[in-house]
């Protein structure tokens, strides 16, 4: 089964990107392919508990990704950009795993496909 | 080979669809079997409504691949919320959901994706 490699490196809004990124992710997981999320970079900002997008009409991330496991999709957060960014692990969602920068490059060394969410121009 | 290019920009603001036109081109010329997925803005690259004037047409480029015999989809949700409907497309062109992709993803051996 091939494996799906999702990243997302940028802040949760803004832009579509990140709310993009979960259609994938979702679609893609729900179609039975192994599918793992990675957010690095900004986008680990994705998982900040507490976000209230509402008041700027957009729909919680946070919730979001905290779903990606009933669609069968991994989460992994890298620490390097948590600590980057004076973040906690409690700050942040459950994700199935805390990893390194070095155990990101295993994943996308065993990774059939890899989308990268990046916003930017 | 089977490559999938996955194509996330519109046309003229960036070159992705551009770079993923030539090298398609190429690989079919090359005998390779070649998708390409238009995901996001990537997917008002096949409006048939594209007049660029004096500058290259890209949904004439999209129809010059599907002849080819490369296999274009786009992703019908991505279209719908950019206004782009199934009568609009580039004759050929697939109007699909992420299942065509997931279907082409299962024994392909090369996805490249061009986003930003």
């Amino acid at each position: 089964m091939p494996k799906a490699l999702i990243i997302v490196d940028t802040a949760p809004y803004g832009t579509a990107t990140c709310a993009e990124a979960f259609r994938t992710i979702t679609g893609l997981a729900g179609m039975d392919i192994e599918t793992a999320t990675v957010l690095v970079g900004d986008g680990v900002f994705v998982a900040k508990r507490g976000q209230n997008p509402s008041l700027i009409g957009m729909k919680s991330l946070e919730e979001a990704y905290s779903m990606l496991g009933d669609f069968g999709a991994k989460l992994y957060i890298v620490r390097e950009s948590i600590e980057e960014r004076n973040l906690k692990e409690e700050d942040l969602i459950p994700a199935d795993k805390i990893i390194t920068m070095d155990e990101f490059r295993k994943l996308i060394e065993e990774s059939h496909c890899i989308i990268t969410f990046h916003a930017g121009g | 080979m089977k490559f999938i290019f996955m194509v996330r920009t519109g046309p003229y603001s960036y070159q992705n669809i551009d770079t993923a036109y030539h090298l398609a081109k190429r690989a079919v010329d090359k005998g390779h079997d070649v998708f390409i997925y238009l995901y996001e803005d990537g997917t008002i690259n096949t409006n048939s409504e594209i007049k660029s004037l004096e500058e290259r047409n890209i949904a004439e480029m999209m129809k010059e691949l599907v002849d080819k015999g490369v296999r274009i989809g786009v992703c019908g949700t991505c279209a719908k919320f950019r206004g782009i409907s199934k009568k609009s497309i580039v004759e050929g062109v697939k109007y699909a959901g992420l299942a065509l992709l997931v279907g082409e993803i299962q024994d392909c051996d090369r996805f490249v994706s061009f986003g930003y």
